[in-house]
C-alpha cells in the first residue's frame, strides 16, 4: 500500500530543490508516480499540485459545474492512487490522468442527464452528413476593441458551453490541452477519424452560434 | 452542419501547427493558394476567440482536500482491501 504524507505538507513552490523525501522537484510526472508507488510520501501531493490549475480548468470546462469539478479532480486522483501499480511509466502520465479525469466527467454528465440542444446529437452520423458550412461565405467577426471585455469573454463561454459535450470535449482536449488528434483517439477510444469530425463540428457550430448570439446580440 | 473539406483542412493545418510546431510544416507550405489562407485566417479568428474563453480558478485548498481525502481512503483500509478500481486504459505517449 502507498503511504500518504502527513497534513500540512511542504507544497511546490516553497523555494527548495526537492521534495522533503529527497526526490527532486524536477522529477517528472512519471518519475512521481513510480515514487509514490515505492512508497515515496510526498510524490502525490506534488503530481496533485502540479495539474491543480489544469486539471480543474477542464474539468469545470467539461462539466460547467465548479463543484462537480472539484468532486471528479478528488475522485480522479483516487484511482491515481489506487491504480498507481498498473500504470506503465514508460508512458506518459498527462493522457492517462486526462482519461480517468474524462471518463469521470462523462459518467457525471450522462448521469445529470443533461442534454444538449445540438441537432448534430440528434442522429448519430450527423457528424458528417447534411449541408457544409463554408467559413468564407459568413466570415467571424471579431469584436474589435472590446475583445478582451467581460461580456464578451462570457459571450465565448456561453458559445463553448452550449456546445454537445462529446464536441466540447474534444474542442478542450485538443484545443485547449493540446493533445494531438492520435493520443485524444487513444484517451478516449475512439477512431482517429472520429476525433477529427467532431473537432471540425466543435469548430463548425461554435461559429454557427458565436454569430446567431452576435446577431441576436445586435 | 459541418465544415466544408477546405474549411476541415484549414483547421487540421493549424491545429497541428498549435499541438506539433516542431513537426509541422512552415507557414509558406500554405503557398499561393489565397482562398486556403482566407480560410485559414478564418479558424484563426475562431481560436482567437477560444482564447477569451474564462480560465476558473480552483477553489481555495483543492490540492490539500485532494491529498486530506486520498489519505481518509488509505487510513480506513479501504485501499488495501478491495480490489483497485479498473484504470482507464492508458494510451502510448
Amino acid at each position: 500500500m502507498n503511504s500518504l504524507p502527513p497534513q500540512p505538507h511542504d507544497t511546490p513552490g516553497d523555494g527548495s530543490s526537492s521534495l522533503p523525501s529527497g526526490l527532486p522537484r524536477s522529477a517528472t510526472d512519471e518519475q512521481l508516480l513510480l515514487a509514490h508507488r515505492n512508497g515515496d510520501p510526498d510524490a502525490i501531493a506534488e503530481l496533485i499540485k502540479r495539474y491543480e490549475r489544469e486539471l480543474f480548468h477542464f474539468l469545470v470546462r467539461f462539466t460547467g459545474d465548479r463543484a462537480a469539478a472539484e468532486d471528479i479532480f478528488q475522485e480522479a486522483f483516487l484511482q491515481v492512487h489506487q491504480s498507481s501499480h498498473q500504470f506503465d511509466t514508460s508512458r506518459r502520465f498527462k493522457p492517462w490522468l486526462f482519461t480517468i479525469a474524462a471518463n469521470k466527467a462523462r459518467d457525471y454528465l450522462r448521469s445529470a442527464s443533461r442534454r444538449s440542444a445540438a441537432p448534430l446529437q440528434a442522429g448519430m452520423g450527423g457528424e458528417g452528413a447534411g449541408e457544409y458550412i463554408d467559413l468564407l461565405e459568413s466570415p467571424i467577426d471579431l469584436p474589435g476593441e472590446q475583445l478582451s471585455d467581460t461580456e464578451t469573454r462570457e459571450r465565448v463561454r456561453k458559445v463553448v458551453m452550449s456546445l454537445p459535450d462529446h464536441l466540447r470535449e474534444i474542442l478542450l482536449l485538443s484545443y485547449f490541452q493540446q493533445f494531438p488528434y492520435k493520443q485524444i483517439s487513444e484517451m478516449l477510444e475512439i477512431p482517429l477519424g472520429t476525433v477529427k469530425s467532431r473537432l471540425h463540428a466543435a469548430v463548425a457550430q461554435f461559429a454557427e452560434r458565436w454569430k446567431s448570439l452576435n446577431r441576436d446580440a445586435g | 452542419m459541418p465544415l466544408n473539406e477546405k474549411d476541415t483542412r484549414a483547421v487540421d493545418w493549424l491545429m497541428n501547427q498549435r499541438n506539433n510546431p516542431t513537426s509541422a510544416p512552415a507557414a509558406d507550405s500554405v503557398g499561393d493558394d489565397v482562398s486556403f489562407s482566407r480560410r485559414i485566417s478564418q479558424v484563426n479568428a475562431i481560436f482567437t476567440l477560444l482564447e477569451l474563453m474564462p480560465e476558473d480558478a480552483p477553489p481555495a485548498g483543492l490540492a490539500e482536500r485532494t491529498l486530506a481525502k486520498l489519505q481518509g481512503t488509505a487510513s480506513d483500509g479501504t485501499i488495501s482491501t478491495r480490489p483497485a478500481v479498473a484504470a482507464a486504459s492508458q494510451p502510448n505517449a
